[in-house]
């Protein structure tokens, strides 16, 4: 009797072992970086809902996530700090002293990270582990987001009071070029095969499309008014940009660059993230606390998930975190 | 046009000397006010969309120039404290009865912030409309250590009085007293 009551207990801690192994390997989550509350947000995408509120003492701007080491560096702007985040403990772990105004961050890859600061127009490189800033790297004025291949090889950045793109080498530590795109380029999105990258210029309300080829704008789409976040779906089929003003996502094709759906969000809504089975996206509303679920397939927002105050950028993690 | 990227060279020389750190930067700040109007909602509608009449209804406003027109529309408002606010349109939208709008100038005296974009919104609401004025907004030294009259509480208190005499203004206008 009870070796019996034993074994079905047994069993029974088997399946729901079983249960959530199979949920940890088919659940994409999404990370949320709340500025005003200094939270980043893990939204479990199977069910949309908030798994965890991980606390970041101060106002981090935005983030990047290391797959490898599993880790998030959040930018501290106020303070001239990057928090370290472990995903597994869900913790900050450390906090890296680097100075100035960092803003946008982005990692290349092989433990050094790439930090934009805002108001002395440069990009250090950063030792993810001592913090030791390596080297720094003059770019355009006011840099915002950064962007990273794969591979780590290349660094994009979107120069906003310059109105171009720095490209930096991230092994000869050289900027290749500054392409020239709209008035105050803030968002980055690069396209699964990497041979696009897309620009969302905040005051000429335009989408810039380069060529990563041949480092030149082939398009620039009229937007709605201050197109604030960007993401292509991991099919390269199409471009999402949020709209501060007015509250939307418009969706534009990748092959025409022209708008075929645009859905309403919160407000001020400002980073974008698509989940990689493309069927699913995530933005952050600024003004309204919260991230809008939508339906890409149907173009329609499904959910409303309320979170900490001043959400402004998303990302998604890889299938197993 | 040509006068206006004058102006705007200017305003860039101006900024690049005197060293004021660019816009943003900093964290964002918000300030989200709302005021219930005795007054059909396309009735108040028509007062708020009209991007140069805004004299005619807010107290701390004197004067109000409107230049340029569609995308291109600005409108430079001279307050009773001295300062002035350029303002450029972005959108109105008559369906959802919402016009936005942002600041193109650093204004002291007329404000203590570095820039603004504001949607103003009228809803249906009980007994006539609600208007909401919403703003997201940067202080006005967005450096790492503003002093007290250029800080966040600074820009977002200037912001909030400056938006809540609006609102009385426009109720004033709309109810006809």
């Amino acid at each position: 009797m009870r070796a019996r009551i034993h074994v079905a207990a047994l069993m029974s801690a088997i399946a729901t072992a079983l249960r959530g192994a199979v949920a940890m390997a088919s659940t994409q989550n999404v990370y949320v970086l709340s500025q005003d509350d200094g939270i980043l947000s893990v939204i479990d995408t199977s069910t949309d809902e908030i798994a965890a509120k991980i606390a970041i003492t101060g106002k981090p701007a935005a983030f990047t996530i290391d797959t490898a080491s599993r880790r998030v560096f959040a930018t501290l702007p106020d303070t001239g700090e990057i928090a370290v985040v472990d995903l597994d403990r869900r913790a900050v772990l450390s906090v890296l002293k680097v100075g100035g105004q960092p803003f946008g961050i982005a990692s290349d890859k092989t433990g050094r990270l790439f930090v934009g600061d805002w108001s002395a127009n440069r990009i250090s490189i950063v030792d993810e582990k001592t913090g030791t800033i390596e080297a720094t790297l003059s770019v355009g004025r006011a840099p915002a987001h950064l962007v990273a291949t794969r591979d780590g090889s290349r660094v994009y950045v979107a120069d906003r009071e310059s109105n171009s793109v720095s490209v930096i080498d991230t092994k000869s530590l050289k900027i290749l070029t500054e392409i020239p795109v709209g008035r105050a380029p803030f968002a980055l999105a690069l396209s699964t095969d990497e041979k696009q990258l897309a620009v969302a210029n905040v005051q000429a309300a335009t989408l810039s499309i380069v060529d990563t080829a041949t480092l030149q704008v082939t398009s620039s789409a009229a937007t709605r008014a201050m197109p604030y976040g960007v993401a292509i779906t991991h099919d390269d089929s199409e471009i999402l940009v949020s709209n501060q003003h007015g509250g939307t996502v418009s969706i534009f094709d990748v092959k025409t660059h022209a708008s075929h759906a645009e859905i309403k969000v919160g407000r001020y809504p400002e980073g974008v993230a698509v989940l990689k089975n493309g069927r699913k996206a995530y933005v952050a509303n600024w003004f309204s606390g919260s991230v809008s679920v939508l339906d890409l397939e149907n173009k329609i927002e499904i959910k409303k998930i309320k979170c900490p105050e001043g959400p402004r950028m998303v990302l998604t993690g890889g299938a197993d975190h | 046009m040509a006068v206006k990227l004058r102006s705007l060279l200017i305003i860039a020389s101006i900024l690049s000397c005197s060293g004021v750190a660019s816009a943003h930067g900093p964290t964002p700040q918000k300030v989200d006010e709302k005021i219930t109007i005795a007054a059909p909602p396309a009735d108040v509608w028509k007062i708020v969309k009209d991007f140069g009449a805004i004299g005619s209804w807010h107290p701390l406003v004197t004067q109000a120039k409107v230049e340029g027109s569609g995308s291109d529309t600005t409108r430079t408002l001279t307050l009773k404290s001295g300062g002035t606010l350029v303002d450029s349109l972005d959108a109105i939208d008559d369906k959802a009865m919402e016009i936005d709008y942002r600041l193109q100038n650093q204004d002291f005296t007329a404000l203590p912030v570095s820039s603004y974009s504001d949607a103003i919104t009228v809803q249906p609401a009980a007994g006539g409309s609600e208007v909401e004025w919403i703003s997201r907004l940067y202080r006005f030294d967005t450096g790492n250590e503003p002093p007290d009259d250029k800080n966040d509480e600074a820009a977002v208190k200037g912001s909030t009085d400056f938006i809540k005499a609006g609102l009385e203004g426009l109720k004033k206008k709309a109810e006809g007293k």
